[in-house]
């Protein structure tokens, strides 16, 4: 890593800094890295990755883009060539920097240019070759460093990390414009050569739904049970108003940044303490609260799950800025550096942020002494890392927000919207909200809970035995309940899938114009139990692989494996936390199961397995089948 | 979704082999005139045919006298090996439904055995046993009694009898003679429904077999006849209409894939006629592709066991979803209760059935459709295993008709329709295909019932109206609509007429063996 000699004398924040970027840049390898055109094209992605998923299930980070991988060829081709030729020139100045090597580099460089505008398309990089008289190239660009407009976004990252080799090469995990895979409108979907099964599904639910109703009629003489219903209306108006203070309460983080941003706070020193403190208050205050209140099991579990979203998000949005704020004051570092630097050499060229050129000096002075070359390398380094810098603060879709503008209640607010739990200051947007698919998917998630509510009232709750059976008897009934119920079980699960990733989570994408709809993987043909859990809930997943493994692997220096245990082991302990909430036991049974899971996704990797997709498909909706059924019993009866 | 695209061609190398092969065969544009004049000739009529507006796809216009059928390297779309149905990403719920039927058994069985002590139950079991010898020598002699139609097959080759004149009269009025024969084999032995069901629809499809076998054989006899007569001919008027009329009817005696010619496929008739009856298919043609794998004996075994497991997952839902439903409507309707409350049990054990029969019918689908005749297929290398489209993505009954049942639908398209057509409109030749099919099934419930009821026929005599309905301009562009729409006719038609005819089986006491 090339580094101008740093004033950085703080080694903590330097190394939580570091292992944030490693974090961004995992992250980033997970991702295609963003350029316009993939903004513009729209939904195509979805599907074609979904099988790229399927296809490498072993691996822990999901490598799934041809783009990634040509760009980097093209990236490391260039700073091969390029970065060392440079080096070269500064290194050992002139005399045998021919015009023929000149010539080479300027039909290079015109290539890279031609290569940039071609990828952009429509959005051309006004850029042009020069070769001065004194045999200086010049690659000019009409914007400056510090203008970002849209157009030129890409070409100018692709630009700076030309000139630098490493350290700018991180990526963001890259949101684009994808769909759901259950999406009626998805036009992949829609291909699907058995689509008419997919409506066989959900018009035996209508007609199950008919069927029921029409027989609670015929029995109680009414058409609802009113069993549940009591329960939802409990005390409706007091979730209402605590979960409202919750999500008020999280603005908690906005005023830590801003006082960041004002100096008050120093983020790597204190902010992060305050951070933590924060969130322990908040997380116990919300389950304090329901266990105080002694709510109903839906309103606690409505609760403590919105409760543990707003934890990601604040994570999420605090260690970012946080991150950024970091990185800004690297920059003014930085910049004062490069002002002194200047100065003592009598300001060469004019202020830093005029604009980019890539210099070749050697030409420049015949007799360049020694130290003039140092000190321009020094500078072209200085240069570099504060382009990196800029890069780094900028949104990664649009290149229009930089960092501290970010830090305000609309941008907040709008955050809290959107369905990510992984903060970044720019998102790919939707031009508009289409108000017909908001009511569609608003319908559908209603009519999707009624289901839900009828099949547990009608098929699971009166199955269930009575609390007050003894236990001897309730062991002999678990296998025969355990039967009734793993029918109504698994469709509820799927409901509960549906109404979650499919319904709300794209009214509220579709209500902030996010244009990223990845919530979900074809998680259906999983093959093992670690697929599943990358595939089925993708905000979650990204924020583990962000914020819990990647950052565990740099900052508690834990190997691959190690970081993964303690993901999933984090992950388990949230599950069991919201299982104790709901039945107010500590049992466990949950935790064992997920833990059960290690061995069985070692199993799913031999060779048997690998070779028989088929046999792990159907080992894996065999578990999904009895697993979350008997579970419930577990805890519901011992 | 077309087929092409649902239907992977598995084996590029071989479809590019028929291809070859089959392309130079077609008939060159400039003989279509001859054609047509040697067509109306044939039929004696004017021909009607309009042009027709190809705004969906171009129709081919035939090149034989007789509708051919283009027989392709197909796999049908559940097929495993069928590399493009494992491509799409939803097929993770087609083992959930595997799975989840499974489960549904097994918990059934479990639930059966702690009540009543016994794993499975008997009644279906019965069903299936009763007389099963005496049906099954009934069904040998049956097959063996279609052997007639060979000798005058060969009788009409070799020039010994005319089928224009006493070849068609003896084949038909022997072919009705049969079919009628074993009807009233069918009605009045004591066997159990399941028994007449199963030997009903074998007739019809021996009765289909040897129309297309007897019909397309005597009219190629025909054809050989002209030609020979042409060749004879001494003065020739018009040499260029000559030679065309030689090339059309030489090409109407040679097969699509080019390597038979009419008289060869009788040198060995009893052979011939071996392999076709073992042929998935209804229609007659002198050849059919064949897979250049030979028998892969792993997949048959594997479409048996599918085959044998479906079936026993059908007899247990049979025996336990739709029995006791059954039986308890049929106990409380025997108690003559007033007409609301008849009407109420109707409709409870209407709303109880909706999924059981959507189910069998499901499972009925995939055991013929994917499994049986993909057996014979494979026995035969049979190429060509488009035995249905995808039927379920359909938005109308038309559709659904056409899709569902390809042998079937090809025999109607090839013997009924086509002969239909120079007499009758495109309308006419529909309705008249329709009716037959009505007739058919009407035939088939009728004989599992012993009762002539009517309605199976008049609820698919019902689907023309809804046809119109379908094709209307309201109709025509919402696909997802008229998909569901049709599903849901589909599940509520099902139940609804088989339960009517169920109840016709409770009062002959079918089900209480």
């Amino acid at each position: 890593m090339s580094r101008a000699p740093t004033t950085l004398a703080r080694a903590f924040s330097a190394r939580r800094n570091e292992s944030y970027r490693h974090c961004l840049k995992e992250d980033r390898k997970a991702a295609k890295p963003l350029c316009p055109d993939t903004v513009t094209s729209s939904f195509d992605a979805a599907l074609q990755q979904d099988e790229n998923d399927t296809s490498t299930p072993t691996e822990s980070t999901i490598s799934r883009s041809d783009t990634a991988g040509s760009e980097e060829v093209i990236d490391a081709a260039y700073n091969d060539k390029e970065y060392e030729k440079q080096k070269e020139r500064t290194s050992n100045p002139s005399p045998q920097f021919s015009r023929n090597e000149t010539e080479e580099k300027i039909t290079t460089l015109k290539g890279h240019v031609r290569r940039i505008s071609d990828k952009d398309g429509e959005n051309k990089v006004d850029a042009e070759l020069k070769q001065s008289d004194a045999g200086r190239i010049e690659l000019k660009t009409k914007d400056a460093v510090s203008s970002f407009s849209k157009d030129d976004s890409a070409a100018r990252r692709r630009r700076t990390r030309t000139n630098i080799p490493k350290r700018k090469e991180f990526h963001d995990l890259v949101f684009e414009p994808r769909m759901t895979a259950l999406d009626r409108t998805n036009p992949k979907s829609a291909e699907s050569p058995f689509l008419g099964f997919y409506s066989l599904f959900w018009l035996s639910l209508a007609l199950l739904v008919v069927k029921t109703l029409a027989q609670n009629y015929h029995i109680t003489g009414h058409f609802l049970g009113s069993q549940l219903h009591a329960t939802f209306t409990q005390d409706i108006f007091a979730v209402f108003w605590v979960d409202l203070l919750m999500v008020a309460s999280s603005s908690f983080c906005l005023v830590l940044h801003k006082l960041v941003q004002y100096g008050l706070v120093d983020w790597d020193r204190e902010g992060w303490i305050v951070q933590h403190v924060w969130q322990t208050i908040y997380l116990f205050g919300a389950i304090g609260v329901t266990w105080a209140r002694d709510w109903p099991w839906i309103q606690t579990v409505f609760l403590v799950l919105h409760a543990l979203v707003m934890l990601m998000k604040q994570y999420s949005y605090s260690t970012h800025n946080g991150y950024l704020s970091s990185v800004l004051k690297h920059k003014q570092a930085q910049e004062a550096e490069l002002r002194v630097l200047r100065e003592g050499t009598g300001a060469r060229r004019g202020s830093a942020d005029s604009g980019v050129e890539i210099n070749t000096p050697a030409q420049q002075n015949g007799d360049g002494n020694t130290s003039q070359e140092e000190q321009h390398e020094q500078e072209l380094e200085l240069l570099a890392d504060i382009e990196g810098c800029e890069e780094e603060l900028t949104g990664p879709v649009y290149g229009k927000i930089k960092y501290p503008a970010n830090v305000t209640l609309p941008n907040f607010l709008d955050y809290l919207l959107v369905p990510s739990l992984v903060y970044e200051i720019e998102y790919p947007r939707t031009e508009r909200i289409r108000w017909p698919y908001v009511l569609e998917k608003s319908a559908a998630t209603f009519g999707c809970f009624f289901l839900m509510v009828m099949i547990s009232e009608h098929y699971v709750l009166p199955v269930i035995p009575p609390a007050d059976m003894p236990v001897q008897d309730k062991l002999a009934n678990l296998p025969w309940v355990l039967l009734d119920i793993i029918f109504p079980f698994i469709t509820l699960y799927l409901l509960t899938f549906y109404l979650i990733f499919e319904c709300v989570l794209n009214v509220f994408a579709e209500l902030s114009c996010m244009a990223d709809r990845y919530f979900y993987s074809t998680w259906w043909n999983s093959v093992s139990w670690d697929e599943f859990a990358r595939d089925w809930n993708k905000p979650v997943h990204n924020f583990l692989l962000r914020h819990v493994y990647h950052s565990s692997i740099s900052n508690m220096k834990l190997s691959k494996k190690r970081a993964t245990l303690l993901t999933f082991f984090l992950s388990s302990c949230i599950h069991e936390l919201v299982m104790a909430c709901i039945t107010r036991k500590i049992r466990f049974y949950l935790l064992g199961f997920q833990m059960l899971q290690l061995p069985l996704i070692t199993m799913s990797r031999s060779r048997w397995f690998r070779e028989w997709k088929v046999a792990g498909n159907v080992f894996f909706w065999f578990g999904l089948f009895t697993g979350p059924s008997f579970l419930c019993l577990l805890y519901v009866l011992l | 979704m077309s087929s092409s695209q649902l239907l992977a061609l598995p084996n590029t190398e071989a479809v590019r082999r028929h291809r070859a092969i089959s392309t130079p065969s077609r008939p060159s544009q400039d003989i279509v005139p001859t054609l047509k004049a040697i067509r109306e000739e044939n039929h004696g009529l004017e021909s009607i045919e309009k042009p027709i507006p190809t705004a969906t796809r171009p129709r081919r216009e035939s090149k034989h006298l007789f509708h051919r059928l283009d027989f392709e390297y197909r796999l049908t779309a559940f097929d495993p090996h069928n590399t493009e149905r494992s491509k799409t990403s939803f097929k993770g719920f087609f083992i959930l439904f595997w799975l989840g039927l499974s489960l549904l058994v097994l918990t059934t069985l479990l639930r059966n055995l702690k009540e009543t002590g016994r794993i499975f139950g008997t009644s279906v079991a019965t069903l299936f046993i009763h007389n099963v010898q005496e049906v099954a020598m009934t069904d040998a002699a049956m097959i063996l009694s279609t052997f007639y139609v060979i000798p005058i097959q060969v009788a009409c080759s070799k020039g010994w009898i005319n089928w224009n004149g006493m070849g068609r009269v003896l084949h038909y009025s022997l072919q009705w003679a049969w079919f009628g024969a074993c009807m009233v084999v069918a009605s009045v032995r004591d066997w159990s429904w399941t028994a007449i069901a199963f030997f009903t629809l074998h007739s019809i499809v021996m009765l289909m077999k040897i129309h297309s076998y007897g019909s397309y054989n005597g009219h190629l006899s025909v054809i050989r006849k002209q030609l020979n007569a042409l060749k004879k001919a001494e003065t020739v008027e018009n040499e260029g209409l000559h030679a065309a009329k030689k090339e059309i009817l030489t090409l109407e005696l040679t097969s699509t894939l080019g390597h038979v010619t009419y008289p060869a496929n009788l040198k060995n008739p009893v052979w011939n006629y071996v392999d076709y009856l073992l042929v998935p298919t209804l229609c007659y043609h002198i050849e059919y592709p064949r897979t250049p794998h030979g028998i892969r004996w792993g997949y048959v075994a594997e479409k048996a066991l599918a085959t044998f497991g479906t079936i026993f997952l059908l007899a247990i839902t049979v025996e336990h979803h739709i029995m006791p439903i059954l039986t308890q409507a049929s106990k409380d309707l025997a108690e003559e209760p007033s007409a609301l409350t008849s009407g109420l049990i109707f409709a409870e054990a209407l709303s109880a059935l909706l999924w059981p029969y959507m189910l069998v019918f499901l499972l009925v689908f995939y055991i013929i459709f994917e499994c049986i005749l993909n057996v014979f297929a494979e026995v035969t290398c049979f190429a060509d295993r488009l035995f249905y489209d995808d039927w379920w993505n359909c938005a109308n009954w038309e559709s659904f008709a056409r899709m569902w049942n390809k042998p079937v639908h090809h025999w109607l398209l090839r013997h009924v329709y086509m002969p239909c057509r120079p007499r009758l409109s495109r309308g006419g030749a529909t309705m008249m295909t329709f009716f037959i099919s009505a007739v058919l099934h009407e035939l088939v419930m009728g004989m599992i019932t012993r009762k002539v009821r009517g309605y199976g026929f008049f609820c698919q005599m019902l689907q023309v109206p809804f046809m119109a309905i379908q094709r209307s301009k309201f109709m025509r562009d919402k696909e997802l609509l008229g998909n569901v729409l049709f599903w849901l006719s589909m599940i509520t038609g099902l139940s609804g007429m088989t339960y009517i005819k169920e109840f016709t089986l409770v009062d002959l006491s079918l089900f209480t063996h």
